[in-house]
Parts: structure tokens; C-alpha cells; sequence
């Protein structure tokens, strides 16, 4: 049952990422151009599901309106686990003062908790991708690296990391060739459960403005717009919301299935 | 000073560099800005664009012609004496603008939490209890509650209750009422993420060898569950939880300003508008102390919880 | 009831897993009231999954088909309501096995007795009844052990506690699964004692399942040899069935042969010289003085023991030799050079000079990459290795045959292989970098009796082949005894 699900979330995710790739060959109309005469349409044959605000095809913005958020959250948890993964690393495996500096830098960037500091740090570089990047990446990067780091302290302490010492492996052998390769694993289900996180913290931030701006379609964005006009037109609020609630679940679907492989190969290889 | 006073002293001198360390980070990050606070004063004041000269001058009252450093030091400086400065746009002491929407965030924080609790643990309860559809459903339902963000649950939340049934407030805080569906908008995730993780850990208490022990000492499914299984899940929940309360202590941004709540969180919203720095910086430096404090509290409930768990270590 | 309506009569049990595995094959034994039966095997061979069975206790998926009588009840067939509600911790206790594992970490001692009464429908005690529950199983400080968590005692006071619990329940019946397992010697008696009060107790009615035969001859009157899922011998415990029984576990030991010390062909020493080390306890911050004064010295071509009960300090020595750790005081000297004045372009030949086999031959190699890979991986660590002509291919080779190993271990990954399999690639891969001389960190104490002996020789006639120095470390005075030329002591951190 748990594999089923698994594997429906995949092609969810696989139909969703795909059609925002291929978002300008499957609009049937621009996304862009407002129409004033066909503003808040109900869903019909010529606009499967109705008009905006602004008369524009809300199908056409549906396509394009999750890839900003997906890029964004994609784009973010790589750098924010690379660094993570980095600082992680070193401060599990030399112990000692670089650990304790190293985990006071961290305390530091998680001493922010989520949004508000994804907030902050938007509102202060200013609203725009480029905020929203720095935003993400600063507030996700810590706790990664506390996951690393006591992954990297419970393996390096292993046996076998020993005898590579005694035969001679240097520090950065045993790093790059033997800690990273078994962390491979982790950080696969780190990020992919993250992902489904950095989608509804993209979806916040641009709720609130501070995401990507206008006139790029984005689904948060068009719930944002759609609030005043809830009585009209419910719709608008509703497509974008089970879009955003499809595609994170089935990020974390995915995340959950991948955390299950990983756990069985685990138990197997020891 | 027994081993509990050594530990909590410990870790609030080791807080200090932490401290300071996110308030030299707002610094940075409000020097890093666009944005002039003295042109968007008066640009605001609306008496149309203001000339050079005045911002000159505005700049120049405001301290902030001096360099960086200088203007960090002076910040630092008033800091330690208790003074966290004014804030621009609202002109009046930092603190005392932080202070007065405490309550409502706190309120809203500790609602926030008690659902996360009752809901996270129950869900989680039921999940393991249950069997078949039943708890396939309960399942598929909190993976769902996993996947919306806290403004589309709150909307929702508004259209429903508010809108439709008119039952409940969705604006202010006049009643304790008022309180019930932003806190839930709140916690929904956290509460889902909750039942999952005590879901997991209850199934790994229950298939361990202390549960099937007890089970072959002839005590009740419910009395392992309940007795055995339960406080052992609990341990990896709280320190969720914990996390979860320092998040929402730190004002609940996007709740606040959909149910138009007067928190801290609508107060920092503002204070981004308005370029407003000390504001900005006083409140990082508040959420800082917050994650402070919050951890430490967790960390001495969890020391309390888990006996192996020795006051300033791991296991 | 007679003894044996009361007792369990098994009846051609057969049980499958979902895997595949049939963990029992036909079996039929009876265990009357009364005796205490031991059942014995070696790891694999059925006699957990018996215990389980005769409790109805098997795990989830497990097929069984036969019968287990219970006075005038089938235990299989018995669903597990009625199971918990009359027999587990009513008629029937349990002393499990891994203590450590089977009491809840959250909960004090006392907590857990308490629980043992609830579950046994019995009426709950006092505190005095406790406390005297505890001093008849010889415990100095019942108070202290009752609000105690289970992290605070050792293993072998955590085993004794389980053996009070079983017999708090007040049960007719007492199932001890490997209740001296890992056990120092002086604990190993306390337990033999308290099990054998504990047998008297339940009226005598008691299932040993162990694989420790010195504590099956001390206490069962009958006793069943369970192999590869199959009944070798039942009956009574007498002389005749104990030989027996001794003899079909030994086959495979060899005489372990005393071998003159060879003159080396190319000399290399390794000294250690008033080491003193100190080190930090973790949990009450302190600092110990874990060895004192210590030297020590291993040439080329001769065996050196080191012998020493367990936290005496023998792994701290070996990472102190091997240059792991620093020392607080005294020096290791390698052919007269202080290791840890080593400039760095010779540390890789130090390295290439002294080797290590160490105890747990499942923990040596990195699960992720096979037997080969982690072989091949020595040559890109000293590439030094290649440049005399050889190949990769003909120096493994080499090392796989020295250790009595085949090439298609090549391939294998370390969860494929067993212990003893594993040990010897171990070898094999501290052979490829030719030391002269080889540390040996209790090599043998995880592997089964019959590997012992092999691997022993092993070592010794790698020692007469090619002329290495060796430093055997074991808590075993026998097994040093039959290998070394000289034995040093080490007792409270010091080297005698």
C-alpha cells in the first residue's frame, strides 16, 4: 500500500515538474495579457478553469505558476545542503575547537527560527529572487548541518574508520572516499523531505509579497490576489490551493518512500 | 548550586557569543539593504518627495551618516545599558513596541502549542491503535495537513468557520475566540508532523524488547502502549515541539496578518515596509533570545524526560 | 496434575519465517515439571525460536505447524488474549535475554518490579517486600538498585535484576533466555547461583536455553541439543549425555601448536616506554589515570601477550602503539624513533610497518564496498607497494592465500561473509602492506570456539613463515599461554 502511494506521488510530481517545463508549449493562451471583458469566468469549454481578476486564462497561469516555487526550492536546498553538509562534516569529524566554533555559527543561523527569519532576511535584502534565495538557503542551511554532524560523529567513531587510519588513510580520504558515500543516502531523503518545506516556505513568503513579484504567475501570488473576490469566485483561491497542497505532499511522499529504501538498505548493509 | 542551576548558568553564558552573533548578523544584513529609512519617512509623511537636504538632515538625527561600526558600537553600547533604541517610524523605544504586542503573540503561541500537543499526540495515539481503513484514513489525512501552507489553511479556515457558518471571530482579538482558528492555522502542519513522528517512534517502542517483555509479563496492550511505549516515544516529540514553540514565540508572521492579529510577527512585517532598523534588529535579536531560552527550557524538560540524556551532552 | 500434564510436550514443530528459513524442522521433546531442561545450540541452531514457540510467543509472519501441549491446552493454537490474560507472567516467567534491551529506559527499577505483579495478577507488595525480594537475590543496596534507571547499572547487576523479576511474578513456570551472555567470571557465578535459586523456587520447573555449557552441566537435570533446527541428543544430564554433548560442539578444535621463536630476517622493533595515559570519564567528567607507567616491547620473530580483564586499559594501549593517541607521558618508540616526532613523509612507512587485526571482524571493513575494493583501496594508500614489480592482482592473491582465503571473496560485501570469513580478509588486508611486526587486539573473542583454534594457527604460522613480531592481547590466560613466548599483565594500568 505504502509502495502504491509511493510511486503515485513520483508521477504526480513527475506530471506536475513536466508540465511547468513544458508550460509554454501547453498553455492554450497567454498567461500575461489581461482581457477586462472576460475578468472572473466561471470555469467553461473555452476557459477550462475560468478567468482571473484580470480576464486572464487561469489555466495558463495554473502551468506556469509552479515553477518558480519549484526552481526556488529546488536551487535553495541544494546550496543550503551543500553548505549544511560542509560545515557538518567538518565539525563531526575533527571534533574539538572547530566543532565548537563551527556550532556556535550554527546556533547562530538556527537561533532564527524559520519564516521570521526568512522574513527578515527577504525584507532586508528586498523583495525578488535573489532575497528569497539568501532567505531559504540561511534559514535551511543549520539544520542540515546538524544532521550531518551527528551522522558524521556516530560513523567516524565506527571501527572500520579506525583501521583506515591505521593503514594509513589520511583525514581527507576517509572524508571524500568513506563518510561522504555512506551520508550519500541521508542526504537524498534530507532533501527531498526538505523540498516539500521550501515549497510552502516559497508559498508563504510570496504570499506576504516578498517572493517572486509580479507579473511572473505564481500560485501563492494568485491566492494572495483572489482573497477579495472569494464570493465570485471561489475557484481562485481553490485551484492553486490543492495545487500547492499536491504538489507538497507529493515531495514529501517521495521523500518518505526514498527514507524507507534507504532505512531497508541500511539494516542490510550494516 | 546543584548540577541543574551549573547547567542553566552554562548555557546562558554559552548563549552570549550566540547573541551576539545574530545581532551583528541583523547588522549586516540591515547595512545590506536598499532602501534609505530617512527618504522613506518622509516619502511617507506625504508631503511629497523630500529634498535632499531634509533627508541630509533626517539621516544625519537618525545617526545614520556615522560608519558602520561606529553605528553598530552605539547600538551594542546603548544595548547593554537596557536601551534598545527608537524605532522610526513608530518613535517610540524598541522594547516598549516589542513588549506591547507580546501578549497577543504569546497568546497566540501557547494556543498554538496546546493544539500542536493534544492534536499531534491524539492523532498519533489513534494512529497506532487503529487498524485497516480506519487508520489508512487518519494517514492519508495528516499527510495531506502536511502539505498546506499556513495561509491557505487559514483562509480556508476564515471561509469556513468564519464566512460560511459564521461562528467563530476572524478578525482581532476581542474574545479568547478570536484565538481558536489563527492558532490552529498555526499548528495544523506542526500537528500533523507531530502524529507522524509519534506514529514512528511508537511503532519502534512497541516492537522493542522492553514492550515485548512486558507484553510476555502478561501486562495489557494498553498499559505498554500507554506505560511503556508512550514515554519513550515522547523523548524525539518534545524536542520537535520544542522547536515549534520557539518558531511561533517568534510571532507568527502570515497568521497575523491574515486574521489582522497585533503581534510581534505583523509589528516586523512593518518594520521591513519602513526600513525600520532598530525595530528590525531588536526584534532578530528578540527571536535569538527566544530560541535561547525556548532550547534550554526543551533541553531541561527532555534531561528530565530520558534519564540517559545527561544535563549538556548526548546520550 | 501429574508432571507431566504440567509440563510442555512438543510435538513435530515445525517453524518457517517469511524468509524461507525453517528455524525448526520435526521437532518433538517433552519438559516436564519440575527438572529443569536445558536447551542447548549454537547460534542458529532453532533453540530462541523454541523458547518463543513453547511460550506462543513467535513473532509475527512465523508459520508453525505441529503441537505444543500445555496442560490439556495447545499453546498454537491458543489466541493471544488468553495467552496474556492466563499464562505470560501468570503461570509462566520469563528472564529474557539482553538486559539492556529488555527493560524500558525511562523507567526506574522499582517502576518495572511493580509492573511484573501487575502483570502477574498478583497482589502488589510493598516497598519492604522489595527490598527483601532483592537482598535474597544478593543485592548490597536494594534501595539504590530500586530507584535506580537501567543506564545507572552494569550488565551483569541489570541480568541479576531480571532474574528478582522473574521471580517476583511467583510463576510455576521459568523460561531464561542466555542469561550469562557476555558475562565477566565473577558475575557468571552470582547469576549460576541465582538462577539455580530461582529453578527452586518455581518449584523447579525451568527452561534454560543457552549455548554456555558449563552453566547447562551446573544446572539441568535434562537436557535438549537442538542443531540447524534439529534434535541431536534429549535426555537425561548425566556423564554420558554431557561428553556426548561436549564432543559434538568440539569437533572442530584443533590442538594449538607451541612454536619456537625464528630469528627475523630483517629486525624491527616496537617499544612502548613508561606510557602514561589519562582520560576522561564521560559521565562524571573526571579524570582517570587509565595507564600507568607502561612498557613494553615486541620484536620481530617473537610473541608477546598481553593479557588483562576488560577496562584494564588493553585497547587504550594498542591505539597508544599504533599512534591513535597521544600519550600524557613516556614515549612509543618505533626501531628507536618516538612515533610522535615522526615527520610526516615517514609516517605512511610507520603505518606499512605495523599493522592491526582487531576484535570485531564485522565492524573492520566499510559495509559499502566489497572485500576487493576495500583490498585495492591499501594500493592507493601507499602507492609505494607497486613499484617492486608486483601486481595489485598478484600481491592480493598473495595475502588472500597467506590468510587461507580463495579470490571469490574478491567480490562479496562484509555483510555477505561470517566472522570467521571476515577475520581472515582482515589479515589478509594488514598482510598487503608487508609489516614486520602485527597487532592483535583479542582477534578471536567474537568468533565461535571451533574458528578460535584456526585462527590462532594462523597467526603462528604466519609468525614462523615470515618472521613477524606479534603482540596478542586477551583476557584469556589459556589461550596466551599456548601462543606467546612472554606475558605481560595489565592491571589497573599497569604493565607487570
Amino acid at each position: 500500500m505504502d509502495r502504491m502511494t509511493g510511486y503515485a506521488a513520483l508521477l504526480v510530481l513527475a506530471g506536475i515538474v513536466l508540465s511547468g517545463i513544458f508550460a509554454p508549449q501547453l498553455a492554450p493562451m497567454n498567461p500575461f495579457e489581461p482581457n477586462m471583458a472576460i475578468r472572473l469566468q466561471p470555469p467553461s469549454m473555452a476557459h477550462l478553469l475560468g478567468t482571473d481578476a484580470l480576464g486572464r486564462d487561469l489555466l495558463s497561469r495554473m502551468l506556469y505558476g509552479g515553477r518558480s516555487a519549484l526552481l526556488l526550492s529546488l536551487v535553495s536546498t541544494l546550496l543550503a545542503l551543500g553548505i549544511g553538509t560542509l560545515v557538518g562534516m567538518l565539525a563531526g569529524y575533527f571534533g574539538g575547537r572547530t566543532d565548537a566554533a563551527l556550532t556556535t555559527l550554527t546556533n547562530i543561523f538556527q537561533g532564527i527560527p524559520g519564516i521570521s527569519f526568512m522574513v527578515a532576511v527577504a525584507g532586508f535584502v528586498g523583495p525578488g529572487v535573489t532575497g528569497l534565495l539568501l532567505a531559504l538557503v540561511a534559514g535551511s542551511w543549520a539544520g542540515f548541518s546538524r544532521i550531518v554532524r551527528a551522522e558524521v560523529m556516530q560513523r567516524a567513531a565506527e571501527p572500520y574508520v579506525e583501521q583506515l587510519r591505521v593503514l594509513g588513510c589520511s583525514d581527507g580520504r576517509i572524508i571524500l572516499f568513506h563518510l561522504l558515500p555512506a551520508l550519500g543516502g541521508t542526504l537524498l531523503v534530507l532533501g527531498t523531505l526538505r523540498l516539500g518545506r521550501g515549497v510552502l516556505a516559497v508559498a508563504g513568503l510570496s504570499f506576504l509579497g516578498l517572493g517572486v513579484q509580479p507579473p511572473t504567475p505564481d500560485w501563492s501570488t494568485m491566492i494572495s490576489d483572489a482573497m477579495l473576490y472569494y464570493r465570485q469566485a471561489p475557484h481562485l483561491i481553490i485551484v492553486p490551493g490543492a495545487a500547492i497542497i499536491l504538489l507538497v505532499s507529493s515531495l514529501n511522499l517521495v521523500g518518505q518512500m526514498l527514507h524507507r529504501r534507504l532505512d531497508v538498505r541500511q539494516e542490510v548493509r550494516g | 548550586m546543584n548540577a541543574w542551576q551549573r547547567y542553566i548558568a552554562w548555557r546562558l553564558l554559552g548563549a552570549l557569543p550566540v547573541l551576539f552573533g545574530i545581532s551583528l548578523l541583523a547588522f549586516i544584513l540591515a547595512q545590506l539593504s536598499p532602501g534609505d529609512p530617512a527618504e522613506i519617512l518622509l516619502e511617507g509623511a506625504g508631503t511629497g518627495m523630500p529634498s535632499d537636504a531634509e533627508v541630509a538632515a533626517l539621516r544625519s538625527y537618525l545617526g545614520l551618516d556615522a560608519p558602520p561600526y561606529v553605528q553598530y558600537g552605539l547600538w551594542l553600547w546603548r544595548l547593554l545599558h537596557g536601551d534598545g533604541g527608537m524605532s522610526y517610524h513608530l518613535g517610540i523605544p524598541v522594547f516598549t513596541a516589542l513588549l506591547d504586542r507580546l501578549p497577543v503573540t504569546a497568546a497566540l503561541a501557547g494556543a498554538a502549542l496546546l493544539w500542536a500537543m493534544a492534536g499531534g499526540i491524539g492523532l498519533g495515539l489513534l494512529m497506532v491503535r487503529l487498524r485497516g481503513t480506519a487508520a489508512m484514513l487518519l494517514r492519508g489525512m495528516a499527510q495531506v495537513m502536511l502539505a498546506v501552507p499556513s495561509f491557505l489553511t487559514a483562509i480556508l479556515l476564515i471561509l469556513v468557520f468564519g464566512v460560511w457558518l459564521h461562528v467563530l471571530p476572524t478578525n482581532g482579538v476581542e474574545s479568547a475566540a478570536g484565538y481558536l482558528l489563527p492558532s490552529l492555522a498555526l499548528a495544523l502542519v506542526t500537528l500533523a508532523m507531530t502524529a507522524q513522528l509519534l506514529d514512528a517512534h511508537l511503532r519502534e517502542a512497541l516492537s522493542s524488547l522492553y514492550a515485548q517483555t512486558a507484553r510476555l509479563r502478561g501486562l495489557s496492550e494498553t498499559r505498554v502502549l500507554l506505560s511503556y511505549a508512550l514515554p519513550n516515544a515522547l523523548v524525539p516529540v518534545t524536542a520537535m515541539l520544542g522547536n515549534f514553540a520557539a518558531a511561533v514565540l517568534g510571532g507568527a508572521i502570515i497568521v497575523e496578518t491574515v486574521f489582522a492579529l497585533p503581534g510581534i510577527g505583523s509589528l516586523a512585517l512593518e518594520a521591513i515596509h519602513y526600513r525600520d532598523y532598530p525595530l528590525l534588529q531588536g526584534y532578530v535579536l528578540f527571536l535569538g533570545g527566544i530560541y535561547v531560552l525556548v532550547t534550554l527550557a526543551v533541553d531541561l524538560v527532555l534531561a528530565r524526560m530520558d534519564p540517559r540524556i545527561a544535563l549538556g551532552g548526548e546520550r | 496434575m501429574t508432571a507431566q500434564e504440567n509440563g510442555f510436550a512438543v510435538h513435530d514443530l515445525t517453524v518457517c519465517y517469511p524468509n524461507g528459513v525453517r528455524a525448526l524442522n520435526g521437532v518433538s521433546a517433552t519438559f516436564p515439571a519440575g527438572e529443569v531442561t536445558a536447551i542447548i545450540g549454537e547460534s542458529g541452531s532453532g533453540k530462541s525460536t523454541l523458547g518463543q514457540a513453547l511460550y506462543g510467543a513467535l513473532p509475527a509472519g512465523a508459520q508453525a505447524s505441529g503441537s505444543i501441549r500445555f496442560a490439556g491446552m495447545d499453546v498454537l493454537a491458543c489466541p493471544q488474549a488468553i495467552l496474556r490474560t492466563q499464562y505470560w507472567g501468570k503461570q509462566w516467567g520469563i528472564v529474557p535475554q539482553l538486559p539492556r534491551a529488555a527493560l524500558s529506559p525511562v523507567h526506574r527499577i522499582g517502576r518495572q518490579l511493580a509492573d511484573v505483579r501487575r502483570g502477574a495478577g498478583r497482589p502488589p507488595w510493598d516497598a519492604a517486600a522489595y527490598i527483601s525480594l532483592l537482598e535474597r537475590f544478593g543485592f548490597d543496596d536494594p534501595q539504590r538498585i530500586l530507584h535506580a534507571y537501567p543506564h545507572e547499572l552494569s550488565g551483569g547487576m541489570l541480568q541479576r535484576v531480571l532474574c528478582a523479576m522473574a521471580d517476583a511474578g511467583e510463576p510455576s513456570w521459568i523460561l531464561a533466555d542466555e542469561p550469562t551472555k557476555g558475562l565477566d567470571p565473577a558475575v557468571w557465578q552470582m547469576v549460576a547461583e541465582e538462577l539455580s535459586c530461582l529453578a527452586a523456587r518455581a518449584g523447579g520447573s525451568f527452561l534454560l536455553i543457552t549455548h554456555d555449557l558449563p552453566l547447562a552441566r551446573r544446572l539441568a537435570d535434562r537436557v535438549v541439543v537442538l542443531q540447524a533446527g534439529q534434535i541431536v541428543t534429549q535426555g537425561r544430564a548425566d556423564e554420558a549425555v554431557n561428553a556426548q554433548v561436549e564432543e559434538s560442539a568440539h569437533t572442530a578444535k584443533r590442538e594449538v601448536r607451541r612454536v619456537d621463536p625464528v630469528p627475523p630476517k630483517d629486525h624491527a622493533v616496537l617499544a612502548a616506554e613508561g606510557v602514561t595515559k589519562y582520560m576522561r570519564d564521560r559521565r562524571s567528567g573526571a579524570q582517570m589515570r587509565v595507564l600507568t607507567d607502561c612498557s613494553l616491547t615486541v620484536d620481530t620473530g617473537r610473541a608477546v601477550g598481553l593479557e588483562g580483564q576488560s577496562g584494564a586499559g588493553k585497547s587504550t594501549l594498542v591505539r597508544i602503539l599504533l599512534g591513535l593517541l597521544p600519550t600524557d607521558d613516556g614515549t612509543v618508540r618505533w626501531n628507536g624513533r618516538d612515533i610522535a616526532a615522526l615527520p610526516r613523509a615517514d609516517a605512511p612507512a610507520f603505518h606499512r610497518d605495523v599493522q592491526l587485526v582487531a576484535q570485531n571482524p564485522e565492524q573492520a571493513f566499510d559495509p559499502r564496498r566489497s572485500i576487493g575494493m576495500s583490498l585495492a583501496e591499501v594500493f592507493a594508500v601507499h602507492p609505494i607497494l607497486l613499484r617492486a614489480g608486483r601486481t595489485k592482482r598478484e600481491q592480493v592473491i598473495d595475502a588472500l592465500s597467506a590468510a587461507e582465503l580463495t579470490e571469490h571473496i574478491l567480490a562479496r560485501y562484509p555483510h555477505e561473509l561470517s566472522g570467521g570469513e571476515l577475520q581472515r580478509a582482515a589479515i589478509a588486508r594488514a598482510l598487503l602492506t608487508k609489516p614486520r611486526i602485527l597487532l592483535l587486539d583479542e582477534p578471536t573473542t567474537m568468533l565461535d570456539i571451533s574458528l578460535q583454534a584456526q585462527i590462532l594457527d594462523l597467526f603462528l604460522r604466519l609468525r614462523t613463515e615470515r618472521g613477524l613480531g606479534m603482540l596478542l592481547i586477551s583476557h584469556e590466560h589459556a589461550l596466551l599461554r599456548d601462543f606467546a613466548d612472554t606475558i605481560h599483565l595489565l592491571e589497573a594500568g599497569r604493565v607487570l
